[in-house]
């Protein structure tokens, strides 16, 4: 199951009425979007929302009936049980570390407004605020840095310095290879707010 | 040797301020109260500027305070005891004399310290020094510090060398848990450095040696202001952590001195 589908069962299943609906679907052989909301005092558009979406992760089958009236759809439970599992190392894109990404040379980027602040021991960058917008819808977003994406962005070069890649970064701030997939994130993240720039 | 100025010229005169000030008030007495109010009043200033020198001796170690508050003591009590004119009739000639010389022989001492550049706050050598071959370049800052490499130095070398700058008024130290932060102090800008030392330090330049031995520059808005035109940014930072590097060596070699050479042989005024 991939993240979203996850993301999906879970929130039916956080919901406060979720466990009296699958008690009904059990139940019995069939059952209407109207029949679940007047059953469980449920509006009908929430009833239908929480069995399509059941339906669209093959909980529930479902069937088209027409009893002189416009069509509707009958669902049934299909599973007896209902297990999931979150591949979460798919999440970032796992390429080698020699991969092209860190061969990018990077640097600063000339009047980027964004305010680094180092942290107490000033060996490495905490956090980046970045302004973004115009005059009064102008905001700050504020981006907290983990300890080795502080250390990366600490030996950043300066806008007018000769931009250096990210492993060459990653040598002189004393990296672990474990922490790159976060490196690049965040390098990512800074290249698309305009804070660094790539060539 | 020639170096050509990159930094804007001073004008600035906070240090006539309290002088002026003394004897303005000194000048205001004499005319509504009377001369004999009038000179005490100065002399009490002086007295009071003593005190104050003698503190910011305590302070930086730095002797042309020493000479400058014996000098403004040895004046005070000379306002007070000019012989034949005393003002308190306790001073006899032989006591006012012996002011006078005592006088003469600090004002000799102070202006020796004065014009070789022992009196002077050299923050402006530093920046002057650290700007050498920097190439002009525009929209390169950024307030982030800059790592400025390692070097090799004992915790107590550290020490020594802070002890120095300061005793120099090269650059101020303070001391943290992990590292020492040097902050270079430019003429005119030393009230505000020992008045406020923490307060001084948010928007200054600095140059940090941790225990470590790796060296790390911040250049601030305001000390970059003062160039007459946008530098390398990134070779400016460098090129100040580089500065300060050699003077790591130069001090660990017995050869501090070269130190204060480097910086006077760039020939700024004496007051700038």
């Amino acid at each position: 199951m991939d993240f979203k589908e996850a993301a999906k069962l879970g929130a039916c299943l956080s919901k406060d009425y979720a466990e009296d609906l699958f008690r009904l679907l059990a139940t019995y052989e069939s059952i209407s979007a109207s029949e679940t909301a007047s059953r469980l005092d449920l509006h009908i558009k929430t009833a239908q929302d929480f069995l399509e979406d059941l339906y669209s992760l093959k909980i529930l089958g479902r069937e088209e009936v027409y009893e002189g009236k416009r069509p509707y759809f009958r669902y049934r439970l299909i599973v007896k049980e209902i297990s999931f599992k979150v591949d979460l190392a798919g999440l970032y894109q796992d390429e080698d570390v020699t991969d092209s990404r860190l061969k990018i040379r990077i640097r600063e980027m000339k009047n980027a407004g964004a305010r680094f602040t180092t942290s107490r021991s000033n060996d490495y960058i905490s956090n980046v605020v970045i302004w973004m917008g115009e005059g009064r819808s102008r905001t700050e977003k504020k981006i907290n840095l983990s300890i080795p994406q502080g250390k990366f962005l600490f030996h950043l070069p300066f806008p007018t310095a000769e931009p250096l890649s990210i492993s060459e970064i990653i040598k002189k701030a004393g990296i672990d290879g474990a922490n790159i997939p976060e490196i690049i994130d965040i390098v990512q993240v800074l290249i698309d707010f305009n804070v660094i720039e790539s060539n | 040797m020639y170096y050509p100025r990159k930094l804007k010229q001073d004008f600035n005169i906070t240090g006539l301020i309290p002088a002026m000030l003394c004897l303005l008030i000194g000048a205001l007495v004499w005319i509504f109260i009377g001369q004999r109010e009038g000179l005490l009043s100065v002399a009490i200033f002086f007295v009071l500027y003593a005190v104050f020198s003698f503190w910011v001796f305590l302070r930086t170690r730095n002797l042309s305070y020493l000479a400058g508050s014996l000098y403004q003591l040895l004046i005070g009590l000379f306002t007070v005891s000019r012989p034949r004119y005393p003002l308190f009739q306790s001073f006899n000639l032989q006591v006012s004399q012996i002011i006078v010389v005592c006088l003469l022989a600090s004002t000799i001492w102070l202006l020796y310290l004065f014009f070789t550049k022992r009196a002077k706050w050299k923050g402006r050598e530093v920046f002057e020094l650290a700007s050498i071959s920097t190439e002009p370049q525009s929209d390169g800052f950024t307030e982030r510090p800059r790592p400025a490499g390692s070097t090799s130095y004992t915790k107590d070398e550290l020490i020594g060398l802070a002890a120095f700058l300061s005793r120099n008024l090269v650059a101020m130290p303070y001391y943290e848990d992990n590292r020492v932060v040097f902050v270079p102090v430019k003429m005119d800008d030393e009230f505000n450095y020992l008045f406020n030392p923490e307060k001084f330090r948010q928007n200054r330049s600095w140059i940090a040696f941790d225990y470590q031995g790796n060296v790390t520059v911040n250049i601030s808005h305001k000390d970059y202001l003062d160039y007459k035109e946008e530098l390398s940014f990134d070779q400016l930072c460098e090129n100040l952590g580089k500065l300060f590097i050699h003077f790591m060596e130069y001090y660990r070699k017995g050869e501090a001195d070269r130190i204060i050479y480097k910086l006077n042989e760039l020939g700024l005024g004496l007051a700038s």
